[in-house]
């Protein structure tokens, strides 16, 4: 038996190994028009620079709805000189009592903003009977000024209020996370007499997070995460015959629940999905023992199903700790190599990290 | 071969004529290899095409270790991409284990008789084979694997390499004894 299978090996290695077969027209011009086509990216490559660019676009709105309400909390110069410039005509006159007075300091601030107010200032000066004109618009000025500082008066009694919840008055969240996962498994490939072991260890995942707040109880959260696999194919007794690592960056979109909402704890659920995509080894060669190289072509995306409960300990007012024990499904991405992903679809991960709110 | 060396330099340099110098040399091969993996012919020149985008996007990497070591990784490529094809459309789970139909003994006729199977014949045997009997072949007979190293790439038990490759040689002694009975009539 053993000799005519080593035949019949033999036949077909013999005469295929360097079987050629002719090819159809025009492949080269194909590939070479291709090949001149300036390198079309991949289209999830695209996709990652889209979503990074989404989620600066959606730090930089936060940040700029932060930097406004805690400016327009503070009564400033800049929402003094604001209502002049709206104000246009009507109080050029008035500003220009004040603006003589601050000059100095405002030059140096906001010397766009002057030049705009200076010109009308200077024709008025010189048309208009300057005392008249100031009175009247100071008197129509006056309520919008009381209006203003009403607004202010009103928005601290506010904060007094809502102090309840250090997070219920905010409305952004940025974090930055770590998780584990359940790993360290061990899956045994082949028969009894040359089985190998993978070993797979823990999932690592470090990520950045952000969260909007779309009403008192639910809050809609997505990021960027980066996650670590790693495997080890070993021999029974325990030789190492080659080692495997595949790097994934993720995007996760999850919606969270606040169950209890105190001011120093908060008690949420979470649930929601990833879709990561692995960013290395796209195609890894590597050398095992045998001098042989595999290649793992992991040009793929995993989908996964997510859904946690968060303990978040608001540390200031500003900035809280969270833990977040939870379960994830990780669909089939049908990659040739095995990962953890495969060999556990569902598995159990902590999630630890800090939030900063405003 | 030192030609080989200066067109994977050109290639790395982005060369066109290095280009198509290393798609003139091992096209054909080449092809002859995503078929006998695909048993499609339409799709390995798909994926030949494919492959050769690959090979020339990742050639940086290929580390040249003389005469050969080339071509072993451009079919590897193939291999690899002809593999990826297979278990994205389940291709190989189409076997179907069938204890019963399985003969112990892979014998063939007397050395005369299939000396004269044309190569394109042989080939035509392999294509035909079911894919996951086709697959662990071609990884066992061309890529040289072991079983141990089969079970691991496929993700299957070993002893289901070991098997199919058993059921692929006894489906092609039975398709070779076939074809000389009826070139005989």
């Amino acid at each position: 038996m053993k000799k005519n299978e080593d035949e019949i090996t033999e036949l077909f290695r013999s005469r295929l190994e360097k079987y050629e077969i002719p090819l159809q027209e025009d492949m080269w011009e194909k590939l070479e028009s291709e090949l001149s086509k300036p390198s079309p990216k991949r289209i999830f490559s695209i996709f990652f620079i889209a979503a990074a660019a989404v989620f600066l676009l959606l730090l930089a709105c936060s940040a700029a709805s932060w930097l406004y309400t805690s400016q327009e909390k503070a009564p400033s110069l800049l929402s003094k000189t604001s209502v002049p410039v709206t104000e246009k005509h009507h109080t050029i006159a008035n500003t220009e009592k004040e603006i003589v007075g601050e000059l100095p300091v405002e030059k140096c601030n906001e010397p766009e903003l002057l030049q705009s107010v200076n010109i009308p200032i200077d024709s008025t000066v010189n048309k208009e009977s300057v005392d008249s004109v100031s009175l009247e618009k100071q008197s129509n000025n006056q309520p919008e000024k009381s209006v203003l500082v009403a607004d202010i008066k009103q928005d601290v009694p506010e904060n007094v209020k809502k102090i309840k919840s250090y997070c219920a008055d905010k409305e952004w969240a940025v974090g930055l996370n770590a998780s584990i996962e359940a790993g360290k498994m061990f899956a045994s490939v082949g028969d009894n007499q040359q089985p190998i072991n993978i070993h797979y260890q823990s999932p690592v995942t470090l990520g950045i997070s952000i969260c909007s707040k779309l009403s008192d109880k639910i809050s809609i959260e997505s990021g960027l995460n980066y996650t670590l696999l790693r495997s080890e194919l070993k021999e029974m007794d325990g030789s190492l015959i080659s080692k495997q690592k595949f790097h994934f960056l993720g995007i996760p979109l999850k919606v969270n629940y606040a169950l209890i909402d105190r001011q120093k704890y908060d008690l949420y659920l979470s649930a929601g999905g990833m879709m990561e995509e692995c960013v290395s080894p796209k195609d890894e060669y590597y050398s095992n023992n045998n001098g042989n190289d595999h290649d793992y072509s992991m040009n793929r995306i995993q989908f996964s199903l997510t859904s946690s409960i968060g303990l978040q300990y608001n540390a200031t007012e500003h900035m809280a700790l969270f833990a977040e024990p939870g379960v994830a499904y990780y669909f089939d991405d049908k990659a040739l190599a095995s990962t953890i992903r495969k060999e556990r679809p569902l598995n159990f991960n902590l999630r630890c990290g800090v939030r900063l709110m405003y | 071969m030192e030609d080989e060396l200066e067109l994977v330099k050109g290639c790395r340099a982005g060369n066109n004529t290095a280009r198509k110098g290393i798609y003139t040399l091992y096209s054909k091969r080449l092809l002859a290899v995503c078929y006998r993996y695909t048993g499609d012919i339409d799709v390995a020149h798909d994926l030949l095409h494919d492959g050769f985008i690959k090979i020339y996007k990742s050639i940086s990497k290929f580390d040249y270790r003389g005469e050969g070591s080339l071509e072993l990784w451009m079919s590897r490529v193939m291999a690899n991409l002809s593999l990826d094809y297979l278990q994205q459309r389940k291709k190989m789970q189409e076997v179907i284990v069938r204890e019963e139909e399985l003969p112990d003994v892979v014998e063939l006729p007397e050395k005369e008789l299939y000396g004269d199977i044309s190569d394109e014949q042989l080939m035509l045997f392999v294509t035909e084979l079911p894919a996951g009997y086709r697959t662990v072949f071609n990884l066992y007979v061309f890529e040289e694997k072991t079983h141990k190293e089969i079970a691991a790439m496929l993700h299957i038990n070993e002893h289901s390499s070991t098997s199919q490759l058993h059921r692929a040689k006894c489906m092609l002694a039975k398709r070779i004894k076939e074809y000389i009975r009826n070139e005989e009539k």
